[in-house]
């Protein structure tokens, strides 16, 4: 008996997971560099790891992270805490402007209180300075999402910026739930349009029920913001999320591309209940001409479904009313 | 007994710890081929394998374009990739309960698509002496005279109009929708065929030109060349056209050097 729990514990220990993550980079000139990113990462994900098992919370302190970072990586453990199961990584650097970007970084997120589902596996993309510190820490959009949109026939597109564009998309996705208010001042250019649609019911004198009505309004940039500013003091978490995404470049102007989401939004109150839920189209311009510092210039919100013909029943709305790349003209600069 | 035992329990073991075994043997090997520069790769994990096979592929077959942009002439690249796509290697292992994809290919495979297309022989073939005899040195024409009296309805006779069109107003006249816009009037600028495009507002106000009109479904219903005289001929039916035709549109102006 003592020989068979021997050899079954000696089996075990050559397949058990390594206590520490090795992380290996490639493609980085100056090798004191790319040892400090190494080291870092594993850090990183090593105390990741150790968190998730002890289950407590994430603690960065010894890591010397910026506080962008380090807010990021909270409120990103707070909803969705995350662990590593890789025992080495082998990550390729990208230079940016700069510095360098890791991607593809494999994490299992587990939601707290959630069930196993169709987005608990996401890849984190970490940016380094020319110094090797962390600039930033995001994840990439679902996987799903992702893939419709790196497969999908967008003529003359690199690889890499459409990497670019779903990164953006993604982090702009994550303002929201951060309540970041500096990504979203910095992120919509100052004289961007935000048209917002509303259902309007209607009903006759007697109580007839008639179609209902889409109105919209323009608003700015200041006034956009202050009013969801304003919600994000109020209220106490917003989720939002997207499960459809279609990009278009702009035939034209190649630095330009129209993004449209089907995003959902859900607002909670500080008590915990549930505030207010919609589900509805997002259109962004999105404007590429300087990589580092992409701008949105158009924001539309349309709701996704109403009631069409007055028989109560919402219908999807019809895809021609959906707000696009070819409903807006760029100026000339 | 206790030796059945014993070798049950061993063999059991050894079916629970080689597949694990395994998986690392592969994630091995796929490190290994990440830290050497001899290869392209791409990877993607999905719940289903088909999905991130496919994925995977869709990004490999981008990373090869990015690479061989910078090896060789642009109208080349397309070529190479659809050549390197059949020496894509995968390997397959599980994350959790989703499959990873990891694709590679070897920089000297698709490399060596192009020397060997380089390759001109230094001695004359040598070609077999039977041939000359199977191949005709004149053709007999066989004629069926039809009946004069009965029409002959072809798809020819529905595109008489794209027909006599110049072979870039025939491209622009095939596009149906706003997201080819793009593909084309790049490509015919990249060749230098243009002298200028842009959008409706900054159209020249005389000039032959063209437009590809669309509407806010994205679709294009109409291309129309603009003549001398200001008159719209639209390419697809040959008739003059009017732009009141198109309400709600915008339009895409091209003009051909």
């Amino acid at each position: 008996m003592k020989r068979i729990l021997s050899i079954f514990a000696l089996a075990v220990s050559m397949t058990a997971q390594a206590d520490n993550i090795q992380v290996q980079i490639t493609d980085v000139d100056d090798p004191n560099i790319q040892a400090a990113m190494e080291a870092t990462v594993g850090v990183l994900l090593d105390e990741a790891n150790e968190a998730q098992s002890e289950g407590r919370e994430l603690n960065t302190t010894e890591m010397h992270l910026n506080d962008g970072v380090s807010t990021s990586l909270s409120m990103l453990w707070e909803n969705t805490p995350f662990e590593c199961e890789d025992e080495v990584l082998v990550l390729r650097a990208l230079t940016t402007s700069t510095g360098w970007q890791l991607r593809n970084i494999p994490l299992m997120m587990r939601p707290i209180g959630g069930n196993f589902n169709e987005r608990e596996y996401h890849e984190a993309v970490i940016d380094f300075d020319r110094k090797g510190h962390i600039e930033s820490f995001h994840l990439t959009i679902d996987q799903q999402l992702y893939m419709q949109v790196i497969k999908s026939n967008l003529e003359m597109t690199d690889l890499r910026r459409r990497q670019l564009i779903l990164d953006y998309v993604e982090r702009f996705r994550t303002a929201y739930n951060e309540k970041n208010k500096h990504f979203l001042e910095e992120i919509f250019s100052d004289d961007a349009l935000i048209i917002t649609g509303k259902v309007v019911t209607q009903r006759t004198k007697d109580g007839i029920k008639l179609p209902d009505k889409i109105t919209y309004k323009k608003q700015g940039k200041r006034e956009y913001l202050n009013n969801l500013f304003a919600i994000f003091d109020s209220k106490g978490r917003i989720d939002v999320s997207f499960d459809g995404i279609d990009v278009m470049r702009h035939p034209v102007k190649p630095d330009f591309y129209g993004v449209t989401l089907h995003q959902g939004w859900s607002t909670y109150n500080k008590n915990g209940t549930q505030g207010y839920r919609d589900e509805g189209y997002v259109f962004l311009l999105w404007d590429f001409r300087d990589e580092q510092h992409p701008q949105i210039h158009v924001r539309t919100w349309q709701p996704d479904a109403f009631d069409q013909t007055g028989s109560g029943q919402k219908t999807p709305i019809p895809k021609n009313q959906v707000f696009s790349l070819a409903d807006f003209d760029l100026d000339e600069d | 007994m206790l030796k059945k035992r014993l070798l049950f329990t061993i063999c059991f073991i050894a079916f629970a710890v080689m597949p694990m075994m395994a998986q690392t043997d592969k994630a091995k090997e796929i490190n290994r081929i990440k830290l050497s520069s001899d290869y392209l790769y791409a990877e993607a994990t999905m719940k289903d394998e088909a999905e991130a096979l496919s994925g995977a592929q869709a990004i490999l077959e981008m990373t090869v374009a990015d690479w061989m942009a910078g090896q060789t002439q642009a109208e080349k690249v397309e070529s190479y990739v659809i050549q390197a796509k059949q020496h894509f290697t995968p390997i397959i292992t599980k994350r959790g309960q989703y499959c990873r994809a990891f694709l590679y290919v070897k920089k000297d495979e698709i490399m060596t698509i192009d020397r060997s297309a380089k390759v001109v022989p230094t001695e004359p073939v040598e070609r077999p002496a039977e041939e000359p005899s199977q191949q005709p040195t004149t053709e007999t024409l066989v004629v069926t005279q039809t009946d004069p009296e009965v029409a002959v309805v072809t798809d020819v006779e529905e595109q008489p109009a794209i027909k006599s069109l110049t072979p870039e107003e025939q491209r622009l006249a095939a596009i149906m929708k706003f997201s080819d816009v793009e593909g084309c009037v790049t490509a015919l600028d990249a060749a230098g065929k243009l002298a200028g495009y842009g959008k409706k507002k900054t159209m020249p106000a005389e000039g032959v030109l063209h437009m590809l009109v669309f509407n806010r479904a994205g679709e294009i219903p109409a291309v129309l060349r603009r003549e001398e005289d200001g008159q719209l001929l639209n390419l697809r039916t040959l008739s003059t056209d009017n732009v009141k035709n198109y309400p709600d549109c915008g339009a895409i102006w091209l003009q051909f050097k």
